[in-house]
Order: C-alpha cells, then sequence, then structure tokens
C-alpha cells in the first residue's frame, strides 16, 4: 500500500482527514433547543443569527482523537470541531471529518434530549483532499438535497426488494444467495462523490445505539476507501474495505471476536 | 468453515455495504474498532512520512451562511469516483 512517496492530504487539527459532514436534525421544540444551544458552555453564539460554534471544551473536552497525538487542548484558545445552524425546522451540525461526526452523535445524543431534536440525515463526501485541492466551502454546492436524496430512495427500494425476496425465498440458501449477490454487487460499485445515511429506515429506528454502530462502520469503512485510493491504491473498493475488516474480526484474536461455533 | 461463520461474514459484509445493521451488535462494536485501528495506521505511516499537511479546522470549514438561509438551491456536479 505504501510502497512509494506519498502525496500529502488535508488534515485537521485533531488529526483525521478533512472530509466534510453534516448531521441534520429534525426540530421538535425550537425555543427549548435554541435555549439548550445557549446554555451549554462548549457551545458559542457565532456571528450570524441562529448559528453556535462548537468548541472541543467543557462538556465535550474528553472526547478522545486517538488519531492525534501532538495536539494539547488549549482554554484560551478553543478548537472548534464544527458549527450548528438553525434554519426552520432543521438543525445542521457541520463537522469537517468523519470522526468528529462519530464523537458528535452520542455526545448530542446527550447533550440534546430527542423531544428538542432528532438525528434524521447524515452528509457526507467520500474524498480526501490534497493541498492544492479546491475545497468544498460552500456544503450547499456539495449536498445537494435533491441528488442525494434521490440516491438514497433508490439505495433503500433496492435493498427493500432484496429484504422482502429473502424473506419469501423457499430455502436458508436461497435467502443467502440472493442477499450474497445483493451484497457483492453493491460492495463493488463506485462510490458517489457524495452520499447521504438515513437514521430514519425501519431497520434503524428502534435502537439507537445499532443506528449509530451500524452508521459508523458505514462511515468509516468509506474513510478507509477514500485514504487507500489516495495513497495510490486506486482500485481499492469498498468490498477490498469490507474483505479486509472482516478479516480482522473473524480472525484476529486481539478483537476478542470467538468463533461462536466453536 | 462453518456456515454459521459464513453467515455472520455475509452479514457483516452487508452492514458494512448497505449501513443497515443485519449484523448483531458486539459484532458491529469490533468491527468498528478494527476499522478504527485499520485508519489509524494510514495516519501513523502518513505523519511518519511527514505527508499530510495539517490545516486549521477553525479557519478551514467556514459555514456557508447562506446555505442557512437557502438550503440545497444549487445543483452540483456528482462526481463518480473512478477506480
Amino acid at each position: 500500500m505504501f510502497e512509494r512517496p506519498q502525496k500529502p492530504f488535508l488534515t485537521v487539527d485533531t488529526g483525521e482527514a478533512y472530509q466534510p459532514i453534516r448531521l441534520t436534525y429534525e426540530i421538535h421544540q425550537k425555543d427549548k433547543l435554541i435555549e439548550r444551544l445557549n446554555a451549554m458552555a462548549c457551545c458559542k453564539k457565532g456571528r450570524n443569527a441562529n448559528t453556535w460554534d462548537w468548541f472541543w471544551q467543557n462538556e465535550c473536552a474528553d472526547l478522545p482523537f486517538e488519531s492525534l497525538e501532538s495536539y494539547q487542548q488549549s482554554t484560551s484558545a478553543p478548537l472548534r470541531l464544527g458549527t450548528f445552524s438553525v434554519c426552520d425546522q432543521s438543525l445542521f451540525l457541520t463537522l469537517p471529518s468523519f470522526k468528529r461526526a462519530c464523537l458528535a452523535i452520542p455526545f448530542c445524543q446527550r447533550m440534546i434530549h430527542s423531544s428538542l431534536a432528532s438525528l434524521q440525515y447524515a452528509d457526507f463526501v467520500n474524498h480526501v483532499f490534497g493541498i492544492d485541492s479546491q475545497l468544498p466551502h460552500n456544503v450547499t454546492d456539495v449536498f445537494d438535497h435533491n441528488a442525494l436524496e434521490n440516491r438514497l430512495a433508490q439505495r433503500l427500494a433496492d435493498y427493500d426488494i432484496v429484504q422482502t425476496k429473502c424473506e419469501q425465498a423457499n430455502t436458508a440458501e436461497e435467502a443467502l444467495a440472493i442477499l450474497s449477490a445483493y451484497t457483492e454487487a453493491e460492495s463493488k460499485k463506485c462510490l458517489p462523490y457524495a452520499e447521504r445515511h438515513t437514521f430514519q429506515h425501519d431497520n434503524n429506528k428502534d435502537d439507537p445505539n445499532t443506528a449509530f454502530h451500524s452508521f459508523y462502520i458505514y462511515l468509516r469503512s468509506r474513510e478507509l476507501v477514500a485514504i487507500r485510493r489516495w495513497f495510490s491504491d486506486t482500485g481499492y473498493s469498498l468490498s477490498d474495505a469490507a474483505d479486509e475488516t472482516i478479516e480482522k474480526v473473524f480472525g484476529n484474536v486481539n478483537l476478542g471476536l470467538m468463533d461462536s461455533t466453536a | 468453515m462453518s456456515t454459521h461463520v459464513t453467515l455472520n461474514k455475509l452479514l457483516l459484509k452487508t452492514t458494512i455495504t448497505t449501513g443497515f445493521p443485519e449484523t448483531d451488535t458486539s459484532v458491529m462494536a469490533r468491527t468498528a474498532l478494527a476499522l478504527e485501528i485499520s485508519i489509524n495506521a494510514c495516519y501513523t505511516k502518513m505523519a511518519m512520512d511527514k505527508a499530510a499537511q495539517t490545516v486549521s479546522s477553525n479557519s478551514l470549514f467556514k459555514l456557508d451562511e447562506s446555505s442557512v438561509q437557502q438550503p440545497e438551491v444549487h445543483r452540483p456536479q456528482q462526481m463518480a469516483i473512478q477506480p
């Protein structure tokens, strides 16, 4: 993977690749939500109306960034992790890395009660950027709602069809073959530049922890693909990332997974 | 390899690919850890090569305020990442 000198790609202060991501919450009680954001010591009102900068301090000072060794938190100049903004009935949290999004979701789950706002979807970029790349400063340009929603709807519809076919299969082997063919085909597809993940699909809605775990896996496997592709491994696909990860999960004793049939 | 392990591997691959939780939570937790290790290995190697240029997130990712007022008005080209 790393046999020849590598071009640098942009990382953020906390050590991860710069990959824009935006979480969208549906607001249920706007006044109380704004009251809550104003009350959080890690949030400071932004220069514009209905925006709050989220800093790595106070309530979230203990968020861990394993990719980071040398960065020291400063109380006088705290690091901005992201930006909250309220628009109509939506709360957006815009962040510059996947890792921050993965830390932000459980943090917000603790700090912002679900009666105030609930997580709907995440929009993100499947790409890392070079020093001289044109950066997507304007999130509106990247996260086109209609395009992302159409692609998501298609993905959900395809998945639901496969699920129905599996349920109607005559034998377990037949169901497995259907799911296997679908998964293989999906994993070999080119990842789109920008993508949406929903937290509102039936399979995700019941248990927030399960929904978060599946999101984490979905998102960070794509981060791995983006980084490996940047490192000149241009043929690296989601299927490769999945196979590598499965090998580690089922084959590496350090991860503590035992063969459940043993 | 037992059918049970083969099934678990397939279900995990489906979760990685689709984001739908076909796998049980203990396997998902281990998968998250495995991904974290793989990604951090990339970052560690990159840091050793001094190949990364760190940019301040305080200045890098400014919120486009116009998007708050008028969300989703632009329709960009969606580029597929080609091998």
